[in-house]
Parts: structure tokens; C-alpha cells; sequence
């Protein structure tokens, strides 16, 4: 049930109907689970088992967690909980990567050996319930929250179905007060919530699904396109990959604020980021902050007593991002996204710490200029590191570049008007809108006039220019 | 008035705007919405009338007048763009007093990856449902199929909804127009549309070669039709047995039943007719012929030197001359002792 079908309207009117019928509180909660697990099997079938394990040994896990104090037991207690979900992620969504990787290996040694391949299925949404339960563990173990008292709520939590296949990835403490003190939705959150939804919806079928075709031709052949056609289909990769994920976000978010919860925000306007810092508190926010909290700044206090600060601090940020590439996906394309990201989040701590520019801060026309240059800079960054992200193969992301940077006239060109338009568009509103707006919540909040008026402009959108059939959301596949 | 109150009143204001605008750009870009427009082709003469089910690809393929007038009497036809057998079988029945049958198949038509856009509009709710139970149809399939029907359902509302490749290709043209009216020319057609019987010379469309066109252009088409194409590309489902049932119709009745099997541009064969396909839709048409005795069958698919890229004016329709080649060849094939009822 993708966010934009119609079966997933007619399950969510029913859903949004019935629970306002029942009375907050037990009933409205196991009706919620109930309709996260048939969202879940719409699905995968077999891999609800799966979800569920998660949520009730996690559960139980940390109730003894709970009852105890002796540091050993709840060591061993967490020790069992991260081989448990790690494992169970590792063996899913690596296990392939890894024999691949072995077998390689051992051929490159000359010991003969594969190719080994288990027939395995990628149990939706893993990667994500699995960071929001392990967050949970961990901060039931450092004993930030206590240990949730109902199994009935934890699982609700890990299987919530607005946030379940591609987050925002809500920790505990953020929704778990919220079931135990529900709030029906109030006239203003449902409004909100509309606005998300809309406002989610016109980013992926106008946009992203709009562009999504020429992008998978272009990626899927780069040796085929001259260099022009190669920068266009990079940039509008961005913003397909922008306007489809952080739709999706909203969408989630709408969906939520609908029955009446509130999830953080997961993208603030990013490619309008002055640097790399701060994309990544712009982009995907709620796995930054996660793999900020639960790997950076840990691995920051285990390497505190490293004499090189800057040193210590790159080398955190590149491991923290390699893994983050790692999460996306099993492959070295994800990898090298995350080592480029990595690297630049290190250059931009060594440029702020050196501080070769600080005698010309005073100049009247500085901040301009340099922040047109730093948004440019920052913005290729991002641009280049998305090509390995998408690029099947390493191999076609060296070709794509190769190609793009020579902006060889050799190949075809495809100027596709709907990426020029998508292009235009999006980098437009990023460059003129205040970065810290929020239409979504600041439509509810106008007069009639405007609010009449900015309904009607999307609905408008989605009536004249929306997709005719809308393609899988890509943070599915994650 | 309430928070709510105001909310709703916001809202309600708000899809009226977005359905006049929707109304207003289907006007401007005059979008076809009426699912089937009935045709009468040629001269009333000495024989009864014949019933033509065909889309765009024959409609643009064969000069039915001339046909028409070759086998003295009128054909009765519905044009319906992208129609299948599957629409196409709800008319055979406006048509009691027919005597002829054609059926006009392609590669690109009989797909059961690409639905008609009038299909909700055109076949009841219940026959579809039946229908695909009948074939046990997978989940994917049905569900591309009865989405189709809240789609026609809101398109009352809002005329462009679901259109916008279309529409942007459209818009594109007709601001083309415009420039060229300001410039003091003549204005085009806007793109193809079904023009049963009309001769074709004054059509520009029509009057293009695909072997012209840049590779580019080329590589656009076929994304634009990639997206319309839903699921894996196969010839053996509800099309097929739609045809079946037309056939078996027209047998009962005691009609002359010809299935006319159009060629299809190169680009578009290498890029979505794979060998295998290819061999399946061969199995397919003799299937078609095994199953009802005495149906025609006439390949201009396979008629030397017609399905080469200088006789198609995009991807799948044929322009004047491949028109003129196609009628010719089918005529002569009407006029062959084998094709004599």
C-alpha cells in the first residue's frame, strides 16, 4: 500500500474513522496495531513475524533491564538486544554483500571459491524499525527513559504504520508519552495534517515521479549521453531524490498528525546549506541526529583521550558516515557516498578550525559572495555524492562522471523539459525562501484568503500535472 | 464560524477552484474526455454494413473510406484512443445487422501492459470484476485495472487528472501554435487524435517520418511510453480472450470475421518486443485463428518493405505513406481468392 494509492486513502479513511469512534486509550491502541500489521502485510506476508519479534523481545529485554541495577546483567541484557537486532539486520540486508565480497576476495588470492548467493528477501522497512527499537534499548539502558510498561504500546511503536516503511525515524521518548497520554486530534492538527499530505503528495507525483523516468534512463546507460545531458540528469537526481523522500516524510507526517501525533521534521529545506554541517542538519534529519547520538558521539568519548582533537573528530565523522552509506544499502556505491560525506564533514571541521578567510568577514560584500560560493559548493558535493548513491555499479558511477566532467558532446542529448522544470523549481525555492519555513505548518495558521488559495494551488498541481501512476517511494528499498 | 467550519469552507472553495482550473486547461488543450465517438465510414451500398474495431494504430493505418468503398458498404466504427478488444467488444453489439468484422491487433495494442484510458468509462464495474476473477489475476494487475475507475469517477470533477504527460505535451504544441499564429502561419494539429475516414494529406502530423527524428526525440517517446505501460509486457490475458469472445461473436452470427495485424515501428519493436514476446504473440494470433474456424487473417506486419521507419510518423502510427501502402495491401489481401467469403 503505497502512501498514494487509493487503497492506501480508502485504509486510511477507515482507519482515521474508526479510531476516532473508540475511546482513547486501550481499545483505540490495539485497533492502531491491528492496522499497522495489516498495513505491514500488504507487504510482506512472512516478514510481519519478523517485525513482531523485534518488538516483543526488545520489549522484554529491556523489562529486565528495567528491574534491574547490576551494571553486568544489564550489559549482558543490551549485548543481547544489539546481536539480536544487528544480527537479524546484518543477516537480511548484508549477508549477499558479504559472500560477494568474500568470494572476490578469496578469487583475488586465487583460492577458487563461489559465487555464493542465498536466496534471501529484504524484509520491508528493516533498517528503519530496527534504529528506532535499538534507540530505544539504548536509551533504556542509559537509563534516559524507563523501560516501556506495555508490550501492547511498544509494539504500536515499532510498527506505527505513517512512520513504518521509510521513518521519520521517531525515538521512543518522542512517541511513547504520546500513546500513553493520547490526544485526539485537534481542529488545527488535522488541518496541519492535510497540509502536510498535500504538500507531500504534489513533491512526489509532480515532481519526483515526474522526472523519475528520463533519470532511470540516463543512470541506467550513462555511456550513452553526451556531458550536458549527464550534469542535468545529476542535478535532477537531486531533486527527484529530495522531493521523493522528504514527500514521503511529509505524507507520514500528515498521516500521524491526522490520528492525532506529532513526528519531528526530517528535511529543512537542504540544498539551500551553506556547508556539509549543515545539510546534514537539513537532510534526512532524524538519522543524522540518530547516528549523531548512537555512534558519533560515543565513539567521540571511547577516542576522548586522542591528543588531536581535529584528527579524533574526522576520523568519527568518517566512520559514523561510512556506516550511515552502509545502512543505505548493501553495496560500495553506499559506501562511497558515505566515505565522500565523511570526508567532506571533515574538511569542513579542518576549514572552520583553520579559518583562512576570517580577514575578509568584515567586508561589506563577504556574506554574499561567500555564501553564494559555499551554497554552490556544498551543493556539488551533495550532486556528486548522489551519483554513486544512485549508479548501479561503481563501474557506471566513474563512467558517469568521467563522461559529465569532460561535458563530452559525444552521445546523445536528452534535455528533458520536465527535469529543466523540476530543476528550475525546486533550486529556485531553495535559493529565495527563508530556510527555516515551514508551509506546512504555516498554511493552517493564515487567513482564508491565502489558505484558500495555497489548497487551491496544490490541488491544482496534483489535478493538472500530478503523475499517473505513481513509482515506488525509493527509501523503500533501504 | 468554527475552526473546523472554516477548514472545510477553505477546503470545498479550494477543489472548486482546482476543477474549474482542471475544466479550464482540458478546454485550452482540448483533451479528449468523451471515451468513444461513433464514426460511419463511407458510402451506404448494396451489401450490410461491417463493424470496425480499431485504435489509433489502425485508424491512422488503413484509409477505412477507401476500404469501405472497396467492399461497397459502410463501416461502423467507435473511436476510442488506445481502445482494446476489451472496449471494443461493449459496441459489436451496436452493430446487429453487420456482415464483416475487422479487428485491427498489433504488438503495441494487444499488450496487456498498456490499458486503455476510457476503459473504467467504458466497461462496467461488474464485467470487469468478473473478468478478472475469471483470469485470476494477480493483485498488481487488478489493482491497475479497478484504479481506473475512481480515476474516471474524479475525472468528472477534474477532466485532467492522471493526464499530465499528455497535457504537457499538448501544451507544448499548442504553444508552438501560437507562436506560429503571432508569426502569421498557419496552426498544426496539436498531436495525433483518431480521424476514422479523413483523408490524411492535410494532417502535418501525419506528414512526418520517424526516420527524421533526432535520437533524442526518439528516446523521449519511448520513456513517455515506458510510464504507461504497467506490468510485465505479455500477449496472453484479458485482451486475448476479449478478442476470442469478439470473434466467437461475429462466428455465431454467421459475420465474416478478419483479424488485420498492423506493423509497428523499429524503435518501438526493439525496445519493448523482445524475441520471446515476439514468439508469444505469434502463438497468440494462431491461438486467435485456431479458435474460431474461418477467421482471416491478414499480416501487413509481414508485408515486405511497409513496417520500416519512413512509413510511421511516431513510434506506432503510420504516416501518409505507410497509410497508403497499408490500405493497398489490404485491399489487395480483401481481393485474394483465400480472403473471398
Amino acid at each position: 500500500m503505497n502512501f498514494t494509492s487509493y487503497e492506501f486513502i480508502l485504509f486510511f479513511a477507515a482507519v482515521l474513522l474508526i479510531s476516532r469512534g473508540l475511546r482513547p486509550g486501550g481499545a483505540e491502541k490495539w485497533f492502531l496495531l491491528a492496522a499497522s500489521c495489516v498495513f505491514y502485510l500488504s507487504w510482506s506476508v512472512p516478514c510481519l513475524l519478523l517485525i513482531l519479534f523485534t518488538a516483543v523481545s526488545d520489549y522484554f529485554l529491556t523489562q529486565r533491564m528495567g528491574r534491574t541495577t547490576e551494571a553486568g546483567a544489564r550489559r549482558r541484557l543490551l549485548l543481547a538486544s544489539l546481536v539480536c537486532n544487528l544480527g537479524l539486520l546484518g543477516f537480511f540486508k548484508y549477508a549477499n554483500f558479504f559472500l560477494e565480497n568474500l568470494c572476490a576476495a578469496l578469487n583475488l588470492a586465487g583460492v577458487h571459491a563461489g559465487p555464493w548467493h542465498l536466496d534471501l528477501i529484504l524484509p520491508p522497512a528493516i533498517s528503519f524499525y530496527t534504529f528506532a527499537s535499538l534507540s530505544y534499548v539504548l536509551d533504556v539502558y542509559y537509563e534516559r527513559i524507563p523501560a516501556c510498561a506495555s508490550v501492547r504500546d511498544y509494539a504500536l511503536f515499532i510498527t506505527f504504520f505513517p512512520k513504518l516503511l521509510s521513518g521519520p525515524i521517531v525515538r521512543a521518548r518522542e512517541l511513547l508519552p504520546q500513546f500513553q497520554q493520547r490526544m485526539r486530534a485537534s481542529a488545527e492538527d488535522v488541518e496541519i495534517g492535510v497540509s502536510y499530505f498535500l504538500i507531500g503528495a504534489v513533491k512526489k507525483l509532480v515532481i519526483a515521479d515526474q522526472v523519475a523516468p528520463h533519470i532511470n534512463l540516463v543512470f541506467g546507460a550513462p555511456g550513452q549521453y553526451d556531458g550536458l545531458t549527464l550534469v542535468l540528469s545529476a542535478l535532477g537526481y537531486a531533486v527527484q531524490i529530495y522531493c521523493d523522500f522528504s514527500g514521503y516524510t511529509d505524507m507520514a507526517i500528515g498521516c500521524g498528525r491526522l490520528l492525532g501525533f506529532k513526528f519531528p521534521d526530517n528535511f529543512k529545506m537542504p540544498y539551500s546549506s551553506e556547508n556539509i554541517t549543515e545539510f546534514w542538519r537539513r537532510w534526512h534529519i532524524t538519522l543524522s541526529q540518530w547516528f549523531r547520538d548512537y555512534l558519533f558521539l560515543p565513539l567521540e568519548i571511547a577516542t576522548r583521550n586522542n591528543p588531536s582533537a581535529l584528527l579524533r573528530v574526522s576520523l568519527n565523522m568518517m566512520i559514523t558516515m561510512l556506516l550511515c552509506g552502509l545502512w543505505h544499502g548493501a553495496s560500495w556505491t553506499f559506501v562511497i557516498w558515505g566515505g565522500i560525506h565523511g570526508a567532506a564533514l571533515a574538511g569542513h571541521k579542518l576549514w572552520t578550525t583553520w579559518n583562512p578567510l576570517a580577514a575578509l568577514k568584515n567586508r561589506r560584500w563577504f556574506p554574499w559572495c561567500w555564501g553564494a560560493v559555499a551554497r554552490a559548493l556544498t551543493l556539488g558535493v551533495v550532486v556528486l555524492s548522489l551519483v554513486f548513491f544512485r549508479a548501479p555499479s561503481v563501474h557506471a558511477a566513474a563512467v558517469f562522471l568521467g563522461r559529465a566532467f569532460t561535458l563530452t558532446h559525444d552521445g546523445t542529448r536528452l534535455l528533458s523539459p520536465y527535469i529543466l522544470m523540476a530543476v528550475g523549481s525546486v533550486f529556485l525555492v531553495h535559493l529565495l525562501v527563508r530556510k527555516d519555513r515551514n508551509f506546512a505548518e504555516e498554511l493552517p495558521r493564515m487567513s482564508l484568503v491565502p489558505r484558500v488559495a495555497g489548497y487551491a494551488g496544490l490541488f491544482r498541481l496534483l489535478v493538472v500535472l500530478g503523475a499517473t501512476d505513481s513509482a515506488p517511494f525509493i527509501y523503500f528499498q533501504f | 464560524m468554527s475552526r473546523s467550519g472554516r477548514f472545510l469552507l477553505a477546503l470545498l472553495v479550494a477543489v472548486a477552484i482546482a476543477a474549474v482550473g482542471s475544466h479550464g486547461v482540458a478546454a485550452w488543450l482540448k483533451v479528449k474526455t468523451r471515451a468513444a465517438e461513433p464514426f460511419t465510414l463511407g458510402q451506404p451500398g448494396s451489401n450490410p454494413p461491417a463493424f470496425l474495431a480499431a485504435s489509433s494504430v489502425g485508424g491512422y493505418g488503413i484509409l477505412w473510406d477507401q476500404i469501405a468503398g472497396s467492399l461497397d458498404a459502410q463501416i461502423k466504427t467507435w473511436g476510442i484512443a488506445g481502445g482494446t478488444p476489451i472496449e471494443f467488444e461493449q459496441f459489436q453489439k451496436l452493430v446487429p445487422d453487420a456482415k464483416t468484422t475487422f479487428i485491427v491487433v498489433s504488438t503495441y495494442d494487444l499488450d496487456e501492459s498498456l490499458h486503455c484510458d476510457f476503459r473504467a468509462a467504458i466497461v462496467p464495474l461488474g464485467q470487469t470484476i468478473a473478468a478478472l476473477k475469471d483470469e485470476q489475476a494477480d493483485w498488481n494487475y487488478a489493482e491497475s485495472v479497478l484504479s481506473q475507475y475512481p480515476l474516471t469517477w474524479l475525472r468528472t470533477l477534474f477532466p485532467t487528472l492522471g493526464r499530465s504527460r499528455g497535457l504537457m505535451g499538448a501544451a507544448r504544441l499548442r504553444l508552438q501554435e501560437l507562436v506560429r499564429k503571432s508569426a502569421g502561419a498557419t496552426g498544426g494539429p496539436v498531436g495525433p487524435a483518431i480521424k476514422f475516414g479523413k483523408g490524411a494529406a492535410d494532417d502535418q502530423y501525419t506528414e512526418q517520418r520517424l526516420s527524421d527524428w533526432p535520437p533524442a526525440e526518439v528516446l523521449n517517446k519511448l520513456v513517455a511510453m515506458q510510464v504507461d505501460f504497467q506490468g510485465a509486457h505479455s500477449f496472453a490475458g484479458p485482451k486475448t480472450r476479449a478478442l476470442e469472445r469478439m470473434l466467437d461473436y461475429a462466428h455465431a452470427r454467421g459475420e465474416r470475421a478478419i483479424v488485420v495485424v498492423m506493423p509497428i515501428s523499429g524503435p518501438y519493436t526493439r525496445e519493448f518486443v523482445a524475441p520471446e514476446l515476439a514468439r508469444q504473440f505469434e502463438a497468440t494470433l494462431a491461438r486467435v485463428q485456431g479458435h474460431v474456424p474461418g477467421t482471416e487473417l491478414v499480416r501487413l506486419d509481414l508485408v515486405p518493405g511497409l513496417g520500416v521507419d519512413e512509413h510511421f510518423c511516431d513510434l506506432v502510427h503510420m504516416n501518409v505513406v505507410g497509410q497508403k501502402l497499408a490500405t493497398e495491401a489490404l485491399a489487395a489481401q480483401l481481393r485474394a481468392p483465400a480472403h473471398q467469403p
